[in-house]
């Protein structure tokens, strides 16, 4: 049991870091537009491999 | 109309293929095609292929493979040029400079018609492809896009490439409040962030000691767990939670009672005792109730917030888009001055294509006046020496110079802005329900805490704080608070989608009880375009002969009349003078095509003389009758001097129009026309549709009288119309609706704006409106139910802290729950 003092400063340090990370998101407005967003990471892929025919 | 899904194909005859742009079915034979990744694609019309060539162009092919939805099917009207009257002053007014000096500014465009994420990216690169534009983005949530461009670049260009694409597009400008929300928003999202995951820690640590309270724990380890949860439940409090008492201490500071303030007082009771049991390592600790509290809290408000967030747009206001420089003509020279230095008496020089700065006297020139801003009226108004003129409208045609008559503040623009900001504050403001009951049931929540605490004070001092922690809890009324905003955000979204934004606060609820309906005709039930109904004619050739010359010169006009002559029925001419004519027409080259006149199209093909146009234009061609008067506006066409027929024309009854109107009668509703028209051509129009009432030759100010009267009796009415002098009526009705194209004026004070080009919007929202009131009454229900039933347990030391927080939470999700199920409602 005792490992407990060693394994929630642990699990606390690393929802410090989430949280920071959410914050940081959050600032720089990736949360302003929930419904274009979501489709982004496709666009980035479909353009790539566009190019990738081009060549 | 509303996109189909690509799965469906939303034709039941499998024999035919939908058009690969828009999905509608194909009618009779293939007449257009595409080449899209290699495969001929079926095309339904001229626009569905102008769109998709335009696409494959400039090499986005993948719009198609990504795309969830078709696209809509583009109407023709917009490919033709609607957006140069822009260029001059809207788009100064739209362009936001950050400051004086810098090289680029940010626009924001209102754009309709996009069905799917990949119409938000088609735009972007489409924007980006264009010279000037530094910067594009979409967002899907407001349908707008913002462009960052560098100075000087023709925003006309931009707007007129979308417009192309098939959308939709009008400017709008950010406005201070905007901006404070956005702002507002991102501290919301962070204060949610830190108290849901605050939440999930503090749980974890409470599973343990629940645990262990059932199981046994050492004390130790009971110890550890409360002073680890302790320093985060604090930071959640003071980072979250911290509007709650601020906001609940401003109140009070005044001697008002809010919501805050028993939230405010649960939230220090809670936590005070949390850290007092830790620190003397004896009674309860509630920190995950209070987390837990906190979140839910947040929740609810965040929901309210994006309600009125989504309703925040500000349009554009058309005072923003006159001059700020004029050409003064002074002493037989010309010098540019701006407005504020123009006195009355001053004569000015106003361009084609330029808008007047102020109200007018003509005193030399002819030309045509744009007055579609103020009237809807889409035929311009043909000005020549001593007519009056207004700021605001659009010089056309030729030069002409204009006596002022009016300083910048009495404009009648001015006037009719004045009278809608009156109309504002004219407004019926109907309540909501939450805030009505709000007061009396925080002071209820008070008494009945303090009372519960008192008796348990004298019955058992040991259990009595806790159990009037829980009253607190228990009746925090999260769940009431949401009910509306929550009902109310999705419907505002679930209408975004089908065509129109909501802008008005609550304007949805109040939508629901409209008992009256006004419309407005030129511009609103008519959309602009014209058609042929009568043809007379005075020579020997036929009509049909007649009819397809007209047809093959106005193929070469862009005036708003052209609209009218479209060959349907494929015929072809008889007489061999209108066949050589149409044949010379139809392969023009530059030299020889039709010249635009202010009052008609003038074309000479060898030694003939053709004109097509308006009485002045056929002034001195053989006339023997006299220009027919009354309902319809008619044009005739003379060929070598003669007039061989006229047209009667008359305005076109959008086709959905009916439908709404009858609509609007089956449910109950008076449906009243209000038009400024006064011919027998409107009394006709007005006979033939199903109308309670109809008022004709009405002023701005008549309207407004008229409405006034009717909310005098107690009506709901609302308002649909378009233009500037329909703007008072449109602010001062419980609800007032901008079709498309309607002024800016007209949007900045519509409650609901909107973005398609038919009129199917409006009967979706009403629709929309009456679910939503259904779902409103149905969380308000649900939300006093479980107050009034949860609050005699908690007083009767029934429910724990962490049971009431946890019913406190279920009953807000359920609220949101039964809230989302406005976006499957099925309408038609």
């Amino acid at each position: 049991m005792s490992t407990l003092y060693f394994l929630i400063p642990i699990a606390l340090v690393f929802c410090v870091i989430t949280l920071k990370l959410v914050l940081w998101a959050i600032q720089s407005g990736q949360y302003s537009d929930l419904d274009r967003d979501a489709h982004v990471i496709f666009e980035d892929v479909e353009l790539n491999s566009e190019d990738a025919k081009d060549d | 109309m509303v996109a189909t899904e690509l799965s469906s194909t939303g034709n039941t005859n499998q024999n035919l293929t939908p058009c690969y742009h828009c999905g509608e079915p194909l009618n009779g034979s293939l007449t257009f095609t595409s080449i899209i990744q290699g495969k001929s694609r079926p095309m339904c019309c001229a626009g569905c292929k102008a769109v998709a060539d335009l696409i494959i162009d400039s090499g986005m092919a993948s719009f198609y493979t990504q795309r969830t939805h078709y696209a809509e099917t583009p109407p023709e009207s917009v490919l033709r040029d609607d957006y140069p009257s822009y260029d001059f002053g809207a788009i100064e007014a739209a362009i936001e400079p950050h400051n004086e000096t810098s090289e680029s500014a940010t626009i924001q465009l209102l754009i309709g018609g996009m069905t799917c994420a990949a119409c938000s990216w088609l735009i972007e690169r489409q924007a980006l492809n264009l010279p000037g534009v530094t910067e594009a983005r979409v967002s899907l949530t407001e349908s707008t896009l913002s462009a960052k461009v560098t100075k000087n670049t023709t925003v006309a260009t931009l707007m007129q490439r979308i417009a192309e694409l098939g959308y939709r597009v009008q400017p709008v400008k950010t406005s201070e409040r905007t901006k404070l929300l956005a702002l507002e928003n991102m501290l919301m999202l962070k204060r949610l962030a830190v108290a849901g995951l605050g939440m999930m820690q503090v749980g974890m640590f409470a599973i343990a000691l629940h645990a262990g309270a059932i199981q046994g724990i050492e004390l130790e380890y009971q110890q550890l767990m409360r002073w680890v949860s302790l320093p985060i439940a604090l930071f959640v409090v003071i980072y979250s939670g911290t509007d709650f008492f601020r906001s609940a201490w401003l109140h009070l500071k005044h001697g008002a009672v809010v919501m805050d303030l028993p939230i405010s007082i649960a939230l220090s009771l809670a936590l005070g005792a949390s850290i007092y049991a830790t620190v003397s390592a004896e009674g309860e600790v509630y920190f995950d109730s209070v987390v837990m509290f906190v979140f839910f809290l947040l929740v609810a408000r965040y929901f309210e917030h994006r309600s009125r967030f989504s309703s925040s747009l500000t349009l554009q206001k058309i005072q923003d888009a006159l001059p700020k420089l004029a050409n003064r003509v002074a002493d037989k020279v010309l010098e540019r001055c701006s407005v504020g230095q123009l006195n009355r008496g001053d004569r000015i020089r106003v361009f084609s294509g330029d808008t007047l700065p102020l109200d007018g006297m003509v005193l030399r020139g002819h030309s045509e006046i744009d007055e579609s801003t103020f009237t809807g009226e889409s035929i311009p108004r043909a000005v020549s020496m001593g007519d009056t003129v207004f700021a605001g409208t659009i010089n056309l045609k030729q030069a002409i110079d204009v006596e002022v008559t009016s300083d910048p503040d009495s404009t009648k623009l001015k006037a009719l802005e004045d009278a809608v900001s009156f109309a504002e504050t004219q407004k019926p403001r109907i309540a909501q329900i939450a805030d009505r009951i709000a007061g009396v049931f925080i002071l209820a929540v008070l008494s009945i805490a303090s009372l519960t605490a008192y008796y348990w004070w004298q019955h058992d001092p040991e259990n009595a704080f806790w159990i009037a922690l829980s009253v607190l809890v228990v009746s925090c009324p999260c769940a009431l608070g949401l009910a509306t905003p929550a009902a109310l955000t999705t419907a505002a979204q679930r209408l975004r989608q089908l065509g129109a934004i909501i802008r008005g606060d609550n304007a949805a609820e109040q939508l629901s009880r409209i008992d009256t309906v006004i419309f407005d005709k030129t511009g609103t039930l008519t959309d602009g375009e014209f058609e042929c109904v009568e043809i007379l004619t005075l020579k020997e050739l036929s009509e049909s002969d007649c009819f397809l010359l007209a047809v093959s010169l106005q193929a070469h006009s862009s005036h708003p009349i052209a609209s009218a002559f479209t060959n349907t029925h494929a015929s072809v001419p008889q007489a061999t003078l209108i066949t050589t004519l149409i044949q010379a027409l139809s392969d023009a080259s530059e030299a020889q095509t039709p010249r635009t006149t202010a009052q008609g199209l003038v074309f000479d093909y060898q030694s003939h003389a053709i004109r097509l146009g308006n009485e002045s234009l056929l002034k001195d061609c053989d006339f023997s009758l006299t220009w027919p008067k009354g309902n319809l506006h008619w044009i005739g066409l003379s060929i070598d001097g003669f007039v061989v027929a006229l047209f009667g024309l008359k305005d076109k009854l959008r086709p959905d129009a009916l439908d709404l109107l009858q609509y609007f009668k089956d449910a109950g509703i008076q449906t009243v026309l209000l038009t400024g028209d006064a011919s027998a051509h409107a009394r006709h129009f007005a006979s033939d549709l199903p109308f309670d009432d109809s008022r004709f030759g009405l002023s701005a100010h008549d309207k407004l009288e008229y409405l006034s009267e009717c909310q005098q009796q107690g009506a709901c009415v609302l308002m649909v119309g378009d233009g500037v002098n329909d703007a008072a009526v449109l602010a001062q009705a419980t609800v007032g609706i901008a079709v498309s194209r309607a002024s800016d004026l007209a949007r900045a004070k519509a409650d609901i704006v909107v973005t398609e080009l038919d009129l199917n919007p409006i009967k979706f929202a009403h629709q929309l409106a009456l679910k939503t009131r259904k779902i409103i009454k149905q969380n308000l229900l649900w939300a006093l139910g479980y107050n009034t039933v949860a609050i005699p347990l908690a007083c009767l030391g029934y429910i724990p802290p962490w049971l009431a927080a946890i019913g406190m939470s279920l009953s807000s999700v359920i609220v949101v729950l039964n809230s989302l199920r406005i976006k499957s409602q099925s309408l038609g």
